[in-house]
């Protein structure tokens, strides 16, 4: 017997499978801050989240919020910048943190083992950091240098100069980093901000891996026996978001051989009714390598190496953007076919066929991330610092596996509209 | 300690079985055993741009990418100077599919004219994207050809020049595809809640009737020993000025290789090492600097790399990493130091196994490498070296006549 090669083998899809996100565990420590962990995985490692509303959000003036983050390791009242890092790394961890536009988030991986030598000196630098002048000096020094090489690549550029369009460059998710808010920075700046901002108080924490009811009570003893005062809801003001031009054309490097294309418009957060069917929209659009965009732009007419289209939710907002460099001789040529996609998403119905590939994969890939216990830790994360109960995942998998392509269609009438979308192209 | 078996299909096809129970997705990893280095001068890049075509449809497939996604699964490529792999992660129950799509394309490809078009055009984008349109990317290219004259690492993986991957034409890719891309040459490797039974019985079934083809015997220009310092200067429009300095350092199999690893470690991988205390923080001559080596097959290279404070000199800065390295040499490690960068291996071991793909990527690379069961050795090889045969290791590494120094300054006029 001759093998069929011509033919799929059959297929179970993934849009009939089960997704069932595996529990996590809700306590409090003695002091009474939050704490969320689940035991997953088999190797020994830990990851360890503390989550803070420190975000670019919450700064007083531009780029404290992540030279806080920065130098959050550079030193604390027992230990030099020296002696942190060659603490962590003796022990093999990674500590990082991460600052967002909402949160900043000090995250340690490391082998579970050895999490009794390391929680002594994060809980150290969490709450005694210093923020020393010479320290300082040194970022600013590095960090205006590190800016000034990435301001010659046009996607930094054209990353920059997006949000500020579509959110305004006074809003803090529209404030991009420039070197005179850089020099601005003061010791006594950073250190109102650490102390408002990076309060135990305020800490959600996160924990998953191969860890147990012993891995607790270490974080317990350690972050759990200081008193703390209960937080003063932070006052939530809302700065207005002014829009910028409707199309930004810059020459940033006149020797360029290509252009950073960016495409966006504003689009609400996970609260919204309509995230969820976007989530399947986007990803038929560009936001997989099958998508309409890739398969034009790239598969068919060879402008670029790649294009995405993808949605970016923030606590108070996001965006939806489009994101590609091409060719600089097929720039133009490249817009239009964008739109010409979303043309085409707001006429015609996309096909019974393409609407099935398109949820398994969304659906496949999901299906992946709920193995790892770091994957499903981040998804846990989503879910509680939105505020949202687990009924919230299992409602997104029912809109993955049952949104139409008619419900699509409307959606993509409702947002997909040239009109709303702001450009802008870097050369 | 990673479990696996392994057999072989007639056609020499090497196959390898990776069980894990708890997971309900499987990854299964194709590995070709060509890289850039398998390419001619003339015709450099051809690794990598094959990598592009190998999505380009098969003789019986006209899209490789649909019915994968269709299978919910995801996959990915990459080329580098050594090895080109193929890899897929999808839900265990659409297995099968992988094998369909992985087979048929060994099988032979469709070799379509638009297909071949288009992806020059996408590789040159690429091409611009990472290594003409960003400051400091061409750097390696520069290194690259000043380290080695006679290996093939000499170019990346991208090639040497964008215009022969422009030339390339269908004979070429069929010739390359039919001298690579056989059985014989290549390692599946198959992770998941599977048995080896049902792994034979597909890869017999999908790959059984793939004609094993003539061995590939490779035989590539060795690099002599460097036997003095070189030097190169270039000029870009680039804000900082940048140094990169290269030593030749042992191949994969060579006994100094985890020495090599180790002292990369200690010297410039993160910010308690001495490079970066010395010299970012202490002498504040860099903005940034790093440490690192190429990890290749054959003889590699370790490097050191960083952008030079503003307002500082590159000669400066040159001097003061030959002090500390001369210093590695001549002192050699603390036994803390050591501790600390094995304790950084074992950690970076772990994190790796926790995940599916990586465990059957790197099973498939050891086993190309000789014996897929060298990986379970390789923290032990790590533990096996002591503060004297590392200090050894670093004397003969950090030699001036083993050392390629490239001076990648700022052009006079271009304005910070």
């Amino acid at each position: 017997m001759t093998l069929d090669r011509k033919t799929v083998p059959a297929i179970h899809d993934a849009i009939e499978f089960d997704y069932i996100l595996p529990a996590i565990n809700e306590q409090t420590l003695h002091n009474g801050l939050p704490l969320y962990w689940l035991n997953a995985g088999v190797q020994d490692v830990v990851e360890i989240d503390w989550v803070f509303p420190a975000g670019v959000w919450h700064e007083p003036q531009p780029s404290v919020a992540f030279a806080v983050a920065s130098l959050l390791k550079n030193g604390t009242t027992k230990r030099n910048a020296h002696q942190i890092n060659e603490a962590l790394e003796f022990y093999g961890a990674s500590l990082k943190v991460n600052t967002g536009n909402d949160n900043a988030t000090v995250t340690l991986h490391s082998l579970t083992k050895h999490l009794p030598d390391l929680l002594p000196i994060i809980y150290d630098l969490i709450t005694d950091a210093i923020f020393q002048e010479a320290e300082l000096e040194i970022y600013k020094q590095n960090a205006i240098q590190r800016l000034l090489v990435n301001l010659k690549q046009c996607e930094f550029v054209a990353n920059q100069r997006i949000d500020a369009v579509l959110f305004g460059e006074e809003h803090p998710y529209g404030r991009f980093s420039k070197k005179e808010k850089i020099e601005a920075l003061t010791r006594e700046t950073l250190l109102a901000f650490y102390k408002a901002n990076y309060r135990l108080a305020d800490v959600k924490i996160f924990m998953g891996g191969n860890v147990t009811e012993k891995e607790v009570k270490y974080l317990d003893d350690i972050f759990g026996k200081i008193p703390v005062q209960q937080s003063v809801s932070q006052k939530e003001n809302l700065p207005p978001v002014v829009a910028g031009d409707k199309k930004q054309n810059l020459l940033n490097d006149p020797d360029g051989v290509q252009g950073a294309i960016r495409i966006g418009r504003l689009f609400p957060n996970r609260h919204h009714p309509d995230y969820a069917p976007m989530v399947v929209l986007n990803t038929l659009f560009g936001g997989y390598f099958g998508s309409r965009l890739m398969s034009n732009i790239r598969e068919d007419k060879g402008y670029t190496y790649g294009i995405y289209s993808s949605l970016t939710p923030y606590h108070h907002g996001g965006s939806l953007v489009i994101q590609t460099e091409v060719g600089r001789d097929v720039v133009e040529a490249a817009v239009k076919e964008v739109y010409h996609e979303m043309e085409l998403l707001c006429n015609e119905t996309a096909s019974d066929d393409e609407l099935l590939l398109v949820k398994n994969y969304l659906l496949g890939g999901l299906l992946g991330d709920l193995d790892g216990p770091f994957s499903i830790l981040q998804r846990w994360r989503t879910i509680i610092l939105n505020g949202f109960s687990k009924d919230h995942f299992d409602n997104n998998i029912r809109v993955y596996k049952t949104v139409t392509a008619a419900e699509l269609k409307d959606l993509a009438n409702r947002y997909f509209k040239k009109d709303d979308f702001f450009e802008v192209v870097v050369v | 300690m990673l479990q696996f078996e392994r057999f072989t299909v007639a056609n020499g096809l090497r196959v390898l079985v990776h069980i894990d129970r708890a997971t309900p997705m499987a990854a299964v990893n194709v590995l070709y055993d060509v890289g850039a280095r398998d390419e001619e001068p003339q015709r450099t890049g051809f690794a990598h741009l094959f990598e592009h075509l190998m999505f380009g449809g098969s003789v019986n497939i006209p899209e490789y990418d649909e019915p994968l996604q269709m299978a919910g699964g995801e996959n990915n490529a990459y080329t580098t100077n050594d090895i080109t792999n193929y890899y897929i992660q999808l839900p265990l129950q659409n297995i099968e599919t992988a094998f369909w799509l992985e087979s048929d394309r060994m099988l032979s490809l469709a070799f379509s004219e638009k297909s071949l078009d288009v992806q020059r055009k996408v590789v040159s984008e690429e091409f611009k994207e990472h290594y003409l349109n960003k400051p400091y990317g061409d750097a390696w290219h520069h290194m690259r050809s000043l380290a080695y004259k006679n290996h093939p690492y000499q170019w990346m993986t991208i090639g040497k020049d964008l215009k022969q991957i422009e030339e390339a034409q269908l004979e070429d890719v069929k010739a390359f595809f039919f001298k690579h891309y056989r059985p014989q040459n290549a390692v599946l490797c198959v992770a998941g809640n599977v048995t080896t039974e049902q792994v034979k019985q597909l890869a017999e079934k999908w790959f059984g009737d793939i004609p094993a083809g003539e061995k590939y015997l490779r035989c590539i220009p060795s690099e002599p020993a460097q036997e003095g310092p070189r030097t190169e200067t270039v000029h870009a429009d680039v804000p900082l000025d940048a140094l990169y300095k290269a030593w030749h350092i042992g191949g994969r199999m060579s006994a100094p290789y985890y020495a090599s690893d180790l002292i990369t470690e200690i010297a410039g991988n993160g910010f308690a090492s001495r490079l970066y205390q010395r010299l970012v923080k202490e002498e504040q001559l860099f903005s940034n600097i790093s440490c690192y080596h190429t990890g290749s097959i054959d003889p590699g290279l370790l490097i050191v790399e960083g952008k030079v404070r503003e307002g500082r000199s590159i000669d400066e800065a040159n001097e003061a990493v030959e002090k500390e390295m001369q210093l590695l040499a001549e002192h050699g490690v603390t036994d803390e130091e050591l501790q600390k960068a094995k304790n950084k291996i074992e950690a970076m071991i772990v994190f790796e196994d926790m995940n599916l793909l990586s465990r059957a990527n790197n099973l498939a690379f050891y086993e190309l490498l000789g014996d897929a069961a060298l990986i379970n050795d390789e923290w032990e090889r790590y533990k096996a070296v002591t503060a004297e045969s590392l200090q050894k290791t670093a004397k003969d590494i950090f030699r001036k006549e083993n050392c390629s120094t490239l001076f990648y300054k700022k052009k006079p006029e271009s304005k910070a």
